[in-house]
């Protein structure tokens, strides 16, 4: 409240109302002993709680992080309060607004968090038989103290706040960065003090004698570990700018809440606002080109840091006799490509003995669904022509029937099927627009018939030209009814939707015709005179 | 006017409801088990490596005729197209008279970083195919791909195009270069081949932090915020946890399969600007002739539609159809909208071809 219409006496009322939290809180817990401090935090009272709830069970994880989150929200309740009662008064940019900003900052990303793989501890140095840190500095010309006169290398990084905050709130689940920074501390301290004396050109310094290849080793492992803290400082350094950035963002958004109706009137609400404002500056940076190439640097800085520490786990693994990650891995692409030359050789064995006649048919299969589908669309589209252009070419029925029904015995329905696999293979991949191109409707074609055609037209059945007209998503139930080859429907099908005349089109659409339909209309042909 | 105005007895009583809140979910979260997640029956039809083929069984007979295989993510577990009995596509599906199957892609160990996305594509998901067409004796069968399994079954489809009648992808990256496709923008910064060589398979709880970090403060705090509200209610709670739980539960990745994804996919964009090949097979999404339904959600963080969209115009057929939902990424599938609309989306779509 800025008006301080609330608390006129703002420090008696805040305190009042921070004994009315801690007086409701003690009875929630039911706890033995004094109703803490007014001025105590009050995310404190959660700590005791956490510790009094202990384990939640299965949920234990849930819990956490739900206590993690409940704590800075706290914080911010508090803060808002002290303001709320007058504590705390005047233009936006007050007090609790730089509480808000230590509290609530930006949880981010820990690029550290990339050390959290399962199964990698670098403790795990120290406890590997024969394996002592304290080598680094006995290594002829090593001293690890140099790490620390690094440019970039910052050791405070390793407990940088947001990485802080982040721990704070990602609960047990994520964890891992910690034990990372903790299990290296003792190496990597050899390694800063060694390079605060020596500098970074230490590192790239020829290594000789007995021990050289140990050294370069080590050498690169802490190039490395420069390269990788110098991204990380980076990285925070954006992250830390979205973080300031989301504030201003939020100033922004408040100014326009100054009207009547407008204001926030919920500690909820400003949260929910200030969320709204960091996301939005996330979102700005982590878009950026420069968050890119920052982003990139931590990952693969990193990836070096960790392929050097498995190569240092390699070597003492072959020292003490033990199966490597190399060895392993190679075990397993030898089994991946065992696993694939049997599937492909029992699949191949499945084919042969199949003689392929398998996937031939369902190929088929799959053109005469392709092609029925072509055929039904083209209609839909004939049915809107008019009558008489559709009757018109009755002519040559029988011919044309003639000539399926040859072709239905001569070839076998093994040469016919290879002959239509061929077909649809170079029709396959034809642009369904063009295709559709070929079964709209000719304007010019649909135009009425004229003079004999039009009189043999008229001559035709009624019922005749209503079979030729009727919708012919029927037909493909016709089709299968009749003992023809796929490969015969295919042609027979393919004739119709290519063919080149009015009349040639005509043959072809009777052919998918039931055989009774095609004689019918074949006999008025053979009565005219 | 100050735009803040908090009445100090109302922030005092909100804090102390909080604080009651707490207690209270504190107190249930102790006495819940472990939440348990699938609402449907379902049979094992075909089993090979780590991957195992669903049937599930509905409470009457699916009156498709052509069978429903789901593409489920390398990324979750797929339970999430049936994650509780009122929260699950499948369940709808079925009831609509749909036979669907599922492919579980199990837990990838190290003994799996060699698998490439030739053996996803061309092997299992092939394998997958040919198994339902064989049980229903159909020559082609429908394909609903979901996020990366929406990616496989572009790729799939335009490779074996006489396997499938109908495509269905929903939350389908198509273009990854879109400006708002943050995920794509990190990864265009990434040595993926130090990266895979030096972790072999990427771990789960790596990606989910990825995830994570898109939306951090939203993700990582205000969630669990919002979840005090919820705390006193049990079958609320229970629903929060269940979505934890799938969030969280999540395989490692096949370090190969990851590789060729993150070069192919979110850095060389080939999906459209061509050239990708799976194993030896080339992909292009103009051979994809076959009806194409593509729904994406609105508010997708992971997705953005931007990413989805482009697949109008990049595939062969002339018979796509687009559906835009109102909601995220996870909401399409468990949203009291989405149970309404998608699965009868799906399902009306489907009988009209």
């Amino acid at each position: 409240m800025s008006d301080n219409k609330f608390s006129p006496d703002w420090s008696k009322d805040w305190q009042a109302l921070q004994n009315q939290y801690w007086t409701a809180w003690t009875d929630l817990t039911r706890q033995s002993g004094a109703t803490p401090d007014a001025s105590t935090p009050w995310h404190e009272g959660l700590e005791q709680w956490s510790r009094m709830f202990g384990n939640a069970g299965k949920q234990s994880e849930a819990a956490e992080r739900l206590m993690s989150s409940a704590k800075s929200y706290l914080s911010l309740m508090q803060s808002m309060l002290a303001f709320a009662s007058g504590k705390e008064s005047g233009a936006i940019n007050m007090p609790w607004l730089d509480a808000m900003r230590g509290g609530m900052s930006l949880p981010g990303f820990d690029a550290s968090m990339f050390g959290k793989m399962p199964a990698f501890d670098p403790s795990a140095f120290g406890k590997v038989p024969g394996f002592d840190p304290s080598l680094f500095g006995k290594m002829p010309g090593f001293d690890p103290s140099m790490l620390n006169s690094m440019p970039g290398f910052d050791a405070s990084m390793l407990d940088n706040p947001m990485a802080k905050a982040l721990r704070e709130i990602s609960g047990q689940g994520v964890k891992g960065f910690q034990q990372l920074a903790e299990g290296a501390a003792p190496m990597l301290q050899q390694m800063q003090q060694q390079l605060q004396q020596e500098g970074v050109s230490w590192l790239k310094a020829p290594a000789f004698g007995y021990l050289r290849e140990h050294q370069e080793h080590y050498q690169k492992m802490a190039l490395a570990f420069v390269e990788f803290q110098q991204a990380t400082k980076a990285y925070n350094a954006l992250i830390m700018k979205s973080s300031q950035r989301s504030f201003e963002i939020l100033e922004l958004k408040l100014a326009e809440r100054g009207e009547p109706g407008r204001q926030i009137d919920s500690v909820r609400a400003l949260y929910d606002l200030w969320v709204d404002s960091a996301e939005e500056a996330y979102a700005e940076i982590a878009l950026s080109d420069e968050f890119r190439q920052v982003y990139g640097d931590v990952v693969n800085s990193q990836m070096r840091v960790r392929s050097q520490m498995q190569q240092e786990v390699e070597r003492i693994g072959v020292d003490l006799g033990m199966p490597t990650r190399t060895e392993l891995n190679s075990v397993h692409k030898r089994m991946h490509d065992l696993r694939r030359e049997l599937r492909e050789s029992q699949e191949a064995q499945r084919d042969v003995a199949s003689d392929g006649r398998d996937e031939e048919i369902a190929a088929m299969r799959a053109e005469i669904d392709d092609l029925r589908r072509l055929v039904e669309n083209s209609e839909a589209s004939a049915t809107r022509r008019p009558p008489m252009a559709a009757a018109a070419p009755a002519r040559g029925v029988a011919k044309a029937n003639r000539g399926a029904t040859a072709k239905r015995v001569a070839p076998s329905k093994r040469r016919a099927a290879k002959r239509t696999h061929v077909a649809a293979k170079s029709t396959a991949p034809e642009p369904v627009e063009s295709l559709q191109a070929a079964a709209k409707p000719d304007r010019k074609k649909a135009r009425p018939a004229h003079g004999k055609k039009r009189r043999d037209a008229r001559r035709a059945p009624v019922a005749i030209r209503e079979t030729v007209n009727a919708p012919k998503a029927e037909r493909p139930e016709k089709i299968e009814d009749r003992p023809v080859s796929f490969g015969d429907a295919i042609a027979a099908m393919r004739r119709e939707l290519s063919g080149k005349s009015r009349k040639k089109k005509a043959k072809a659409s009777l052919l998918s015709m039931p055989m009774k339909v095609s004689r019918r209309l074949a006999k008025p042909r053979r009565s005219k005179p | 006017m100050n735009p803040i105005r908090i009445d100090p007895q109302r922030a005092l009583d909100d804090a102390v409801r909080f604080n009651q809140k707490l207690a209270a979910g504190l107190k249930t979260l102790r006495t819940l088990d472990d939440v348990d997640y699938g609402a449907t029956d379902k049979e094992e039809v075909y089993r090979e490596d780590k991957l195992v083929l669903y049937r599930f069984k509905g409470s009457k007979a699916p009156t498709a005729k052509t069978p429903l295989l789901i593409a489920y993510a390398l990324v979750n577990r797929p339970y999430m197209v049936d994650l509780q009995d009122d929260r699950s596509l499948v369940k709808n599906l079925l009831a609509l008279g749909e036979d669907v199957y599922l492919i579980d892609w199990g837990y990838p160990d190290q003994s799996d970083r060699y698998l490439t996305l030739d053996d996803y594509i061309n092997g299992y998901i092939r394998r997958c195919v040919d198994v339902v067409a064989k049980r229903h004796k159909v020559d082609r069968i429908n394909l609903l791909g979901i996020c990366q399994g929406g990616a496989f079954s572009l790729c799939f489809a335009s490779i074996y195009p006489q396997k499938i009648r109908n495509l269905i992808t929903m939350v389908t990256p198509v273009d990854f270069h879109t400006p708002d496709n943050m995920l794509s923008h990190w990864t265009r910064g990434m040595d993926v081949d130090l990266f895979i060589d030096t972790l072999g398979n990427v771990p789960a709880d790596l990606m989910n932090w990825c995830y994570l970090t898109l939306k951090p403060v939203r993700l990582f705090q205000q969630k669990y915020i919002g979840m005090v509200d919820i705390l006193d209610d049990k079958v609320e709670l229970e629903n929060f946890l269940r979505m934890e739980k799938w969030i969280f539960d999540s395989p490692d990745q096949a370090g190969e399969a990851f590789r060729q994804f993150v070069k192919d996919f979110y850095q060389g964009n080939k999906l459209v600007n061509g050239g990708l090949e799976i194993g030896d097979k080339s992909v292009s999404l103009k051979k994809i002739t076959m009806p194409v339904l593509n729904i994406f959600a609105e508010q997708d963080h992971l997705v953005p539609p931007s990413a989805s969209r482009p697949m109008r115009k990049l595939v062969g057929t002339n018979d796509y159809t687009e559906l835009a939902f109102k909601g995220g990424h996870i909401g399409i599938y468990v949203s009291g909208r989405a149970q309404r609309e998608v699965p009868s989306a799906i399902h009306d779509w489907l009988a009209r071809r």
